[in-house]
């Protein structure tokens, strides 16, 4: 019966459902990135797959360290669901702060590095020379188009699924990175590279997707008149019936 | 009798009009009263939520000061889950901070429970966007599904599940969702058999071109819940309602299954 109520359901007045397409057909995907560590950076990225398999990505952002690099990245795996921002409980040493390996367990590794321009890969995870600098009132502005040969292989069609990860956070308020503050970056220095800020490195804002507007969660409202049909016929006997009372009347008056 | 009885087909077109009344009448009265018990009332409203805020309408940062996690299992009010008291996962501090926090591992949500309304989804379909970048929903209108990009019910940040409030004019799984208030129960049973109880904290209902976005899917820092389904007036021509009825819930307990 199910089954056939389905059935009917998408033979039907499935309206919404026409436009339900596979998940992966997604062609623009919206992120809204909240911040982490207390920053008080958030932004809004737009990634936009196109026919040639480029990605489009437009991230707009403000409450950045300014006058700062940014580092930023797309994390996850392609066909993975298992990421997230990270919780509170990522905090692992207690610090009170979320490092940038203490965020990797929840949001995954570095797939694509979201460099102003060259390499885009994990290996430019922290290429500070080529990532956006944010403004002198924070604010942080970003839009590349990555051509499909820069990325890794199935990631337009797993969009949905990956988080995206900007860094650069000012603890101690200076509106500058500095080595007073946090010290310097183990991250960066187990990469190889000395004397990196770790206001540098940890992470300001993560943002999954989210969907444009409202949700069509109902077609074939139970409001309104139900059965109409068999009302109508149901007031045309009831017409009849009376028609025929007044008929019968008018024999009886006339005799 | 003052009247001459009238001639013989006088009488039979009486008689035949009084039958032909009688029947036509009982038919019309049959098709009615099945017509009127085959009716299904509209969805039940949600109150118009004047100000959509972020977070649970505890704080507009949805950060969230005062969390009110089930101290115990005696103070928890009376719940239809009251008897469910085996292996609490309980609240773990959450670094030096002393907030208190409930939250749960990674694990996908299998089924869905509110007593309240009487409303069950026994699996629950994965949702994700279409190619217009909305939200989709579930294929079957008996369930409810969990939009994928957002974390497991449980797990701390905003978990979003929807459902359809009717389908070809018959009630779906969300169908009474309007009717839930502040402190009903949302129970999500997860693939590693933990169900995490929610507490509604907020429901309302909004014209689907003000849908409010940031207060639904912005992130928080505890496990949070939103229910979405449609509600407000049912426009004939696009098959649509105009609203989306928007459930705000926090989780307030676990309980290993």
């Amino acid at each position: 019966m199910k089954s056939a109520r389905i059935a009917a359901v998408t033979g039907l007045a499935a309206l919404p459902l026409a436009f339900t397409a596979p998940a992966s057909a997604a062609e623009t995907v919206n992120f809204h990135l909240d911040d982490i560590n207390d920053t008080g950076s958030t932004a809004t990225a737009t990634l936009t797959a196109t026919d040639n398999g480029s990605l489009h990505v437009e991230i707009n952002g403000t409450g950045f360290t300014p006058n700062s690099p940014h580092a930023q990245h797309i994390h996850g795996e392609v066909g993975s669901k298992e990421f997230v921002c990270p919780p509170p409980s990522a905090d692992t040493d207690g610090d009170g702060l979320i490092s940038t390996v203490e965020g990797v367990p929840a949001y995954g590794g570095v797939m694509v590095s979201l460099t102003t321009k060259g390499d885009t890969s994990a290996k430019s995870g922290l290429a500070l020379d080529r990532f956006p600098v944010a403004d002198a009132e924070g604010n942080l502005n970003y839009e590349r188009t990555i051509p499909a040969d820069m990325l890794p292989e199935g990631i337009v069609d797993s969009l949905q699924q990956l988080h995206i990860v900007q860094h650069g956070i000012d603890v101690n308020g200076n509106d500058k990175y500095d080595l007073e503050a946090l010290g310097e970056s183990p991250f960066a220095k187990s990469l190889g590279v000395n004397g990196v800020p770790a206001e540098g490195t940890f992470p300001a804002t993560c943002g999954e997707v989210t969907p444009v507007g409202s949700v069509d969660t109902g077609a074939g409202s139970t409001g309104g008149i139900e059965q109409l049909p068999l009302m109508a016929f149901g007031g045309v006997a009831l017409a009849g019936a009376a028609g025929t009372v007044l008929l019968r009347r008018r024999f009886t008056e006339s005799s | 009798m003052r009247h001459e009885p009238g001639t013989g087909s006088r009488r039979r077109a009486r008689v035949s009009a009084t039958l032909a009344a009688g029947v036509l009448a009982l038919t019309g009265a049959v098709a009615i009263g099945v017509g009127v018990a085959g009716q299904e009332p509209a969805p039940p409203p949600a109150p118009q939520a004047a100000q959509p805020t972020a977070g649970d309408g505890a704080s507009p940062t949805g950060d969230d000061s005062s969390p009110e996690p089930a101290q115990s299992p005696s103070s928890a009010e009376a719940s239809p889950q009251g008897s469910q008291q085996k292996d609490k996962q309980k609240a773990e501090p959450s670094g030096p901070s002393g907030k208190q926090a409930l939250g749960l591992d990674y694990s996908e949500p299998v089924s869905l429970r509110i007593p309240a309304i009487g409303a069950t989804s026994s699996s629950l379909e994965d949702l994700g966007l279409n190619s217009e970048g909305a939200m989709t929903t579930p294929d079957d209108p008996d369930k409810a599904g969990w939009f994928t990009p957002s974390p497991p019910p449980g797990v701390p940040g905003t978990s979003v599940i929807a459902g359809h409030v009717t389908w070809n004019e018959d009630r779906s799984v969300f169908f009474s969702l309007g009717e839930l208030r502040k402190g009903d129960r949302v129970e999500v049973t997860r693939a590693d058999g933990v169900t995490a109880i929610f507490e509604v904290t907020k429901i309302g209902s909004f014209p689907k071109d003000e849908f409010p976005t940031e207060a639904v899917y912005q992130s928080t820092d505890y496990p949070a819940l939103r229910l979405i389904t449609c509600g407000g007036d049912y426009d004939e021509e696009t098959n649509n309602y105009l609203s989306n009825v928007i459930v705000w819930a926090r989780m307030v307990d676990s309980v290993k299954a």
